[in-house]
């Protein structure tokens, strides 16, 4: 499991530290107390050397990086906290991944702006990012705007640094990271259930894991006249997830509530997930709480049979109440975590889920602030 | 609006509340009985229950603190509804809420019961549970200074065996001598062998006759209603009584708790 995590430098979260974390960890507190930023620091972590992730993460809270390469660069910017005095600024996250100590640390490098901004007055700098094979290991030439360096090292890894340049010419690619990614992680944020390809990479991962009937079974505790799900082609050739339905037939997926398809979309994540790590933000988003009982069984029953360790934000006090009632409420596999800020300073308070039972079953408190 | 200082009590029982709120109302608190009235650290704390029912138990009580408030100091006062739940009550809001770095006070009041050296027993055994949830002082009834003060008061008086019921019925003895000795030679006279074990239960516990006088006396000042609007409402605590040994003691541990002038 993750766990004894220390965070500095990213975004908000600067000296927050998770102890003492579960199979299954609640994240709670008031709106911008860090909550989203604490999943996708995690998320960061699990993923070393990866670049892309930082794009992706920027894309769940304001869409896809937009502008010329100076503005995207700029924009990557804001995952890093800001010294009081301008430095190098650097985000590090320590932790461990199954006892295995590990550390991940970014640093971001500015070229002055008025030397580019001369360079740039003749050039024409490209509009997006490609990721490209293979890695390139030299440095690259043209209008240089800065450089992102990650850097990762663990218990089983001597410490390697990957060199990100943002440099302006005819086309920017990104390489892939040095080493793979020891944690099998995935990050389902609360809207994206709603993107029309959501779901296809994780339909087809289920069913090779045998999991597409216990997906649907997720679904049909909604909708009991669902009867199968699968990927089809649309008119234009595109792969798209359609539902056969009692009533209405084969339907898109895309056209059921926004329930459903995030019911479906939890469930068929998770099973990607096999012996790793799934974050999910606002666990509860587009579910009723009638619902949140049975999201809250199946979860914790699949958790234990893919051995998947899973944090979550929640505004929901059914959602944790749902989650309380289910199989995580055993012992230590269930913990939450309250966030606040005070003096400038996000801390972090863990209540255990024996404890989280008294406060909510017996004293009939509210514990998400 | 004047910032208040806060204070947290957690009690035994029913009766405990009212007892305290009546030892407060001499310092200028009073109850606060509306939501809108409260101050708003505790309306946005999450002290106020929001969940029904109890342990899925239609018949618990919702366990709402009692607050007390003045210009200067806002209380609350939470029932444990039991003394087996005393420690849960105080480990779970304190995990819960923000008051080990807010409240001026944190205390217990609690029951020593009865059998030998039932105070020093009842002590140790909160002592123990308490480890690394609250520093305390070295003995009952004393009140350790710090942020926050804490301290744990175990009635009669820190000393002797007994409940509250000990220091009501010494009460009752000042403000209703005639109600109190009636009361007394009924209760005394009853043959409790007539009396079925169910129904004896109760009556033969140590604390169980006191219990009953209590009752009988409650009853006669407020028919029909229960023994804690009676505490409320009569002169179990007045000026007659503020002497008594044991209120004295209790009072004092209140106001060394909140830092009461």
């Amino acid at each position: 499991m993750l766990d004894d995590i220390k965070i500095t430098g990213f975004r908000g979260l600067d000296g927050l530290h998770l102890q003492g974390t579960s199979k299954y960890n609640l994240i709670v507190g008031p709106n911008n107390s860090g909550k989203s930023s604490l999943l996708e620091s995690l998320f960061l972590h699990c993923s070393p050397l990866s670049f892309h992730v930082l794009p992706a993460l920027m894309s769940f809270r304001s869409g896809p990086l937009q502008g010329d390469l100076r503005s995207m660069f700029e924009q990557l910017g804001w995952f890093f906290t800001k010294p009081d005095v301008h430095d190098t600024r650097g985000i590090k996250i320590e932790g461990a991944w199954k006892g295995i100590r590990r550390k991940t640390k970014l640093s971001m490098y500015e070229t002055d702006g008025e030397s580019v901004e001369k360079l740039l007055s003749a050039n024409r700098p490209p509009t997006s990012l490609k990721f490209a094979q293979p890695a390139r290991e030299s440095r690259s030439e043209g209008i240089r705007i800065g450089t992102i360096h990650f850097y990762f090292r663990s218990d089983k890894q001597e410490e390697i640094t990957q060199i990100y340049d943002f440099v302006i010419k005819e086309s920017l690619e990104i390489p892939p990271p040095k080493i793979e990614a020891d944690i099998r992680a995935l990050f389902l944020e609360a809207h994206f259930h709603r993107n029309l390809d959501a779901g296809i990479q994780e339909y087809d991962k289920s069913v090779k894991k045998g999991y597409e009937k216990k997906c649907l079974g997720l679904m049909q505790k909604i909708d009991p006249d669902i009867e199968d799900i699968s990927i089809l082609l649309t008119a234009g050739g595109s792969p798209q997830l359609f539902v056969s339905h009692k009533k209405l037939g084969r339907t898109p997926l895309s056209n059921f509530g926004d329930g459903i398809k995030r019911m479906y979309l939890i469930a068929a994540s998770m099973v990607s997930c096999e012996g790793g790590v799934f974050f999910i933000d606002e666990l509860e988003s587009a579910i009723h709480s009638n619902a949140l009982k049975s999201l809250a069984d199946w979860i914790s029953q699949v958790a234990e049979e893919l051995d998947v360790q899973i944090f979550t934000t929640t505004h929901s006090l059914e959602c944790i109440d749902a989650l309380l009632a289910s199989n995580f409420s055993e012992s230590d596999k269930l913990s939450l975590f309250k966030l606040r800020s005070k003096n400038d300073r996000i801390s972090c308070k863990k209540i255990s889920g024996k404890m989280l039972k008294n406060i909510r079953y017996e004293l009939g408190q509210d514990v998400r602030w | 609006m004047v910032k208040l200082r806060y204070g947290y009590l957690v009690v035994e029982g029913p009766h405990d509340v009212e007892f305290v709120g009546r030892l407060l109302r001499n310092h200028d608190l009073r109850r606060i009985f509306r939501l809108d009235e409260l101050d708003s650290y505790w309306s946005s704390s999450t002290l106020i229950p929001r969940k029904y029912p109890p342990d899925n138990d239609l018949r618990k009580r919702v366990p709402v603190p009692a607050f007390f408030q003045s210009s200067d100091i806002s209380i609350a006062v939470h029932s444990a509804i039991g003394d087996s739940r005393i420690v849960e009550t105080l480990e779970g809001t304190l995990d819960n809420t923000d008051m080990r770095e807010n409240a001026t006070g944190i205390g217990i009041v609690a029951d020593a019961d009865y059998g030998e050296d039932a105070t020093q027993k009842r002590w140790n055994s909160l002592l123990k549970q308490l480890k690394g949830i609250l520093e305390l002082p070295e003995r009952p009834g004393d009140v350790l200074k710090s942020q926050p003060n804490t301290g744990i008061f175990i009635s009669p008086d820190n000393v002797s065996e007994g409940t509250l019921e000990t220091i009501l019925l010494k009460c009752a003895g000042t403000s209703y001598p005639g109600l109190y000795e009636g009361a007394e030679r009924f209760i005394t006279s009853v043959d409790v062998d007539a009396l079925n074990s169910r129904d004896r239960q109760d009556f033969k516990k140590p604390s169980g006759k006191g219990k009953a006088v209590v009752g009988c006396i409650g009853d006669v000042l407020r028919p029909g209603k229960a023994i804690q609007v009676s505490i409320e409402d009569n002169r179990w605590v007045s000026g007659e009584t503020l002497g008594i040994a044991e209120i004295t003691a209790m009072n004092q541990f209140l106001e060394e708790l909140f830092d009461l002038s």
